[in-house]
């Protein structure tokens, strides 16, 4: 899968997309997916809670793992993906940076997104984390 | 091959049940018959009888024979699964066990008939404070899990009367601990401060010195390690969180190793708990019950739990001594007294000379087995170890190769049961799979010989056949399970039990 | 030594495998200093050890200095019961290895035995209480009903995420030991405990209930029978949570009553905790046994203790597993709900086979024996001159409270009577109150030999008002 390049992405794992309606699409990237295959279980926050850049908004289980999702961007969660929140993950393991997106965030400021890696900077990460 | 293996298709005992079967019948009944109705007049009554089976004793007999069969366990396999020291069970503790003294001891007769039970409970922790160098104990933890919790919060009731309750509220725990190290904390209302391992699991005593602060409470070390090595400067480490006014946990479950050679008293810890399942052969029981005994230093006594067993003038008793400062009860009653019973057979069957042995053995069976499989897999430490060794998968499990997981579950097919795997975890064994390996003390050199010639013939299929490594186990009843089947469509119960 | 296999002639060849000299060079890591020197008597002062025949005598010489309840016609329960035990369950769990010596099935292939057994538990604790998760057992019934109540506050803190609920209420009267278990887990965790008083009948007190189950709370536990041996109507209790949307536990500490009264699942609670000793275990002084634990199953992710599933092996054939690991210790850590990393296995075990060897018809007959044989006791004790019963007219099960005079014990173990438990500390005017506990295996002779004493040492004594 192509990874796009209009994301920015976190080491653990997580994309942020900046949407033309200035909010913040995130998700998990296409390599956790795989990372995580044996996936049973996605717990996301609901609409309305508060996110904070850097700090857990969810978890996303597999069978003898259970890890944090963490957010880009501080802000107000405006949609949560309720096609992916329990134990449906087809669209997660079909399009990570599409249907499979987990919450869209209305950014205190968008600007923080910036902090994140590159589309290219993840991928040399990637690269080295293979080694 | 040595195991054999029941029918696969054993059907559940819900299966098997028939309408007007039955094992057990009461005695003619010795009073009026009474009409459950009236009797109860007031009460809300079930709609329909629990739907429980319904078989002969010869099909109940059978049925858990033919299950005991599909199971590995210590009286007949090998068992090196690390952390949980599966060492022999002696029978005569379960034969002993089985007085009616025992099986009919209700925990409200009087005192005055309690008096040699209390006798030994007090006998045990005696033993106990003699072998931790602690000179309180109490034996009320059901478990591990709830010793370390006991422990925590006889930490904090000691704070809070110091006035400190507020401001110590951290416990700093090594990466490599066991998760109940961290489970515990939390629940005991404390923060978890994480501490990096060195590569060989010991205390960077640098990071631990930035890392104690006014607000730490506690520190927990499990000691010998969970990579299996014996932390060598616990004098120090012990020193340094003494020094910041904080108290020195120490999760025993490794006791076996260190039991009898060096006191963790006189080491400078203040608390630990003893698993008496696996250093003093209560038997595992399929996943307990166990028992959890805690030690604790002079200043930490007032807040043990009640009651205490003691010995007064009058006699033996069960006593609240600190009613203003005990942490109160974790259990009811006095713990899982059975299971002292059989911790105080075995314990007085070792006597001084046989503890000391039993850590000398276990230990110097795990250095054979290093030694043995040395360059056939990967030693996450290859220096002397305690009780277990920690090999990892790096050998194999790359290009594609078996992973810890089937060469565990290829292990079965010869009759071993699997050691510990992915624990400690991957983060801290350089990413790979780590196969933690306790062979015990009970454990003869023949078995060990027998244990090391599987693995190499693992390892060689591994290299010349890793597809039967990858698909085992082979000769068992069911093949590889689907667990995650188990976690994303659980099936719970029969169906047929909830009409 | 005892239990150890390895000769001299090993271990001298061991040592050389491993390439030191001696097993000291082992523990190199600890301080010579502090090693102990064997022979350094003041160090490990533990006895020499014994030889099986000198433990044996040793055991029974401890024992000559006990009594149990079998010595006696016994009247005391109070959470655990003088029941009959078959035989069959020790020769299942006890005295055949391959259980007992086993460890947590964590390799499914290898342990379909102890998953099998585990998973008909589950079913037959799903079959008593009509709930339909049950976890593989708790440690107790006293610390099943605080990891319940940890459980309902992070159900309360998921559900409610913006409300601050942080009381716990116990109604009624709640067996003393399960208490103090609570309030101890309570402590640590900033939980405020709040006691609603049982009215005169022995049940919970309405309107104080009423009062105490609000919004600040997270759930109520009612305990049915209670400690005082009344039914309560649980049903009620789980009205009066609805409103402020609380989770309602049940605890049982007589499993058995499980048999005739209305199950948990009728009633409505969300979770059912409970003693399991009755179903087949010993009484050893209080354990080990085990506690059961069920839940309604929109509960399960938040359910303590391990849990077994049906599932498939690669071939398609049915097998079992472990399920939903991920809400334990050693996976979750300090995030855990729960710290416990052991289950009661081989006392579920029992209750297994304790339930199977009954089965269904035995199990409802054995509560209709202890049902009839607690009336007769009921009335036969209360019909001794100044001696009444506490709540006439409540409905029993096992157990209900007399009203004599203080300090009958002595005179009746001289009949070899142990009469029902004082619980003159139970509370305020419980002076001369004794609870007397009936099962199975109490007889009507007894039953008799008890009033009998009783009445001989009621006499003289002023009526009790």
């Amino acid at each position: 899968m192509a990874r796009p390049d209009n994301c920015r992405y976190l080491e653990s794992h997580e994309w942020g997309r900046l949407e033309k309606d200035g909010t913040v699409t995130i998700g998990i990237t296409d390599f956790a997916v795989e990372q995580l295959n044996d996936l049973t279980f996605v717990d996301l926050p609901e609409k309305g809670d508060k996110v904070t850049r850097g700090e857990a908004f969810g978890e996303i289980e597999s069978v003898k793992a259970v890890s944090d999702l963490i957010s880009p961007v501080s802000g107000k969660i405006v949609a949560v993906n309720d096609g992916v929140d329990g134990d449906d993950f087809a669209a997660l393991k079909k399009d990570a940076f599409g249907a499979g997106w987990l919450i869209k965030v209305k950014p205190d400021d968008a600007k923080e997104l910036d902090k994140a890696k590159s589309k290219a900077d993840y991928e040399k990460q990637l690269a080295e984390e293979s080694h | 091959m040595t195991t054999t293996l029941a029918n696969p298709a054993e059907k559940l005992l819900f299966e098997v049940s028939k309408p007007g079967r039955r094992c057990l019948r009461l005695p003619a009944l010795d009073v009026p018959k009474v009409d459950v109705k009236s009797a109860l007049k007031g009460a809300k009554l079930r709609a329909k009888p629990a739907v429980l089976p319904e078989v002969g004793e010869l099909d109940l007999v059978r049925h858990f024979k033919n299950l005991a069969q599909m199971n590995f366990s210590v009286d007949r396999n090998f068992y090196p699964l690390g952390s949980c020291t599966m060492k022999y069970n002696p029978k005569i503790n379960v034969t002993l066990l089985s007085l009616p003294g025992f099986t009919k001891a209700h925990p409200h007769l009087p005192e005055a008939d309690l008096q040699g039970h209390i006798e030994l409970m007090c006998t045990l922790e005696s033993w106990l404070s003699e072998v931790s160098g602690l000179p309180a104990v109490t034996l009320q933890p059901a478990a591990g899990a709830q010793g370390e919790m006991t422990g925590l919060m006889v930490i904090k009731a000691y704070f809070e009367e110091k006035g400190e309750g507020k401001t110590r509220r951290k416990v700093i725990i090594p990466d490599n601990a066991h998760g109940t190290n961290p489970a515990t904390a939390a629940l005991a209302g404390f923060e978890t401060v994480t501490l990096k391992g060195k590569a060989d699991g010991s205390v960077d005593l640098d990071l631990l010195k930035s890392l104690v602060r006014p607000d730490t409470a506690a520190m927990m070390i499990t000691n010998p390690s969970t990579l299996g090595i014996i932390e060598p400067r616990m004098v120090e480490i012990a020193k340094i969180l003494h020094d910041a006014g904080a108290q020195l946990y120490m999760d025993g479950a490794n006791m076996n190793a260190i039991q009898g050679v060096v006191r963790p008293g006189d080491l400078g810890v203040d608390v630990m708990h003893f698993n008496l399942h696996k250093t003093y052969s209560v038997p595992h029981g399929s996943g307990g019950p166990g028992a959890g005994p805690i030690a604790v230093a002079k200043h930490l006594e007032p807040y043990l739990p009640y009651p205490r067993p003691m010995k007064t003038e009058k006699g033996y008793t069960l006593a609240n001594p600190n009613p203003k400062r005990t942490i109160g009860k974790v259990r009811s009653f006095f713990g899982n007294y059975g299971a002292l019973v059989m911790a105080y057979i075995y314990m007085s069957q070792l006597g001084r000379e046989g503890v000391r042995r039993n850590g000398e053995n276990a230990t110097l069976n795990a250095n054979y087995l290093r030694a043995k499989l040395r360059g056939v897999y990967h030693i996450q430490n290859d220096k002397a170890c305690a009780h277990e060794v920690v090999f990892t998968d790096a050998f194999q499990h790359k290009d594609g190769g078996p992973s810890a997981l089937d060469i565990a579950k290829r292990m079965i097919d010869y009759g071993i049961h699997p050691m510990t795997i992915y624990f400690p975890l991957p983060a801290v064994t350089g990413g790979h799979g780590a196969m933690m390996v306790e062979p015990t003390e009970t454990e003869s050199k023949e078995t060990l010989d027998y244990f090391v010639e599987v693995m190499k013939k693992i390892a060689q299929e591994c290299k010349e056949n890793p597809d039967l490594v990858k698909a085992a186990p082979h000769t068992t009843p069911v093949s590889r399970v689907d667990e995650k089947k188990a976690t994303t469509n659980p099936q719970l119960y029969c169906a047929m039990c909830i009409a | 030594m005892p239990f150890i296999q390895n000769t001299d002639a090993d271990r001298a060849e061991m040592l050389k495998a491993i390439g030191v000299r001696s097993i000291e060079d082992l523990f190199a890591d600890v301080p010579a200093n502090l090693r102990i020197r064997m022979d350094d008597k003041g160090k490990l002062k533990l006895p020499p050890g014994k030889g099986e025949l000198e433990v044996t005598r040793h055991i029974q010489d401890l024992l000559s200095r006990t009594k149990n309840a079998g010595d006696y016609a016994y009247f005391r329960g109070g959470g655990i019961y003088n029941h009959f035990v078959s035989t069959v369950v020790d020769h299942i769990a006890l005295f055949d290895g391959s259980f007992i010596t086993a460890y947590t099935p964590y390799q499914p292939e290898c342990s379909q035995g102890t998953l099998t057994f585990i998973y008909e538990f589950q079913s037959a604790i799903c079959a008593l209480t009509g709930l339909e998760v049950s976890n593989a057992s708790m440690y107790d019934g006293a610390s099943a009903l605080a990891e319940a109540m940890m459980m309902g506050k992070h159900l309360a803190e998921d559900r409610f995420r913006k409300e601050k609920r942080n009381a716990f209420v116990l109604a009624g009267a709640i067996n003393p030991e399960y208490a103090q278990v609570v309030q101890t887990y309570a402590d640590v965790a900033g939980i405020k405990v709040v006691r609603v008083p049982n009215g005169a009948d022995g049940r919970i007190d309405k309107q104080a209930l009423a009062k105490a189950l609000n919004r600040k709370a997270f759930a109520v536990a009612v305990q049915s029978p209670n400690y005082l041996g009344v039914i309560e109507d649980v049903e009620a209790v789980v009205a009066a949570a609805k409103e402020p949307e609380l989770i309602v536990i049940q605890a049982v500490g007589e499993a058995l009553s499980l048999a005739l009264l209305q199950s948990p699942a009728e009633a409505g609670v969300d979770i059912c905790i409970g003693e399991g000793q009755s179903l087949g275990n010993h009484q050893f002084l209080g354990g080990p046994a085990f506690g059961f634990f069920s839940a309604k199953k929109d509960w399960l992710r938040k359910m303590p203790g391990r849990i077994v599933s049906e599932t498939t092996d690669k071939d398609g054939k049915r097998a079992f597993s472990l399920a939903l690991a991920t809400r334990e210790q050693h996976i979750r850590r300090e995030k855990a709900t729960s710290n416990i990393c052991t289950n009661q296995s081989l006392c579920a075990l029992r209750a297994l086979i304790h339930l199977s060897a009954w089965g269904k018809e035995g199990f409802v007959e054995l509560a209709e024996h202890t049902v009839a044989k607690t009336q007769y006791a009921m009335k036969a004790l209360s019909a001794v001159p100044g001696v009444s019963l506490v709540y006439p007219g409540a409905p029993v099960f096992n157990e209900f409270v007399i009203q004599a005079t203080p300090g009958l014990e002595k005179k009746l173990l001289k009949k070899k009577v142990v009469g029902g438990l004082p619980i003159d500390k139970y509370g305020k005017g419980r002076r001369g109150q004794y609870l007397v506990a009936i099962t199975e295996v109490t007889t009507k002779q007894e039953i008799d030999r008890y009033v009998e004493a009783l009445t001989e040492a009621m006499k003289g004594k002023p009526v009790a008002v």
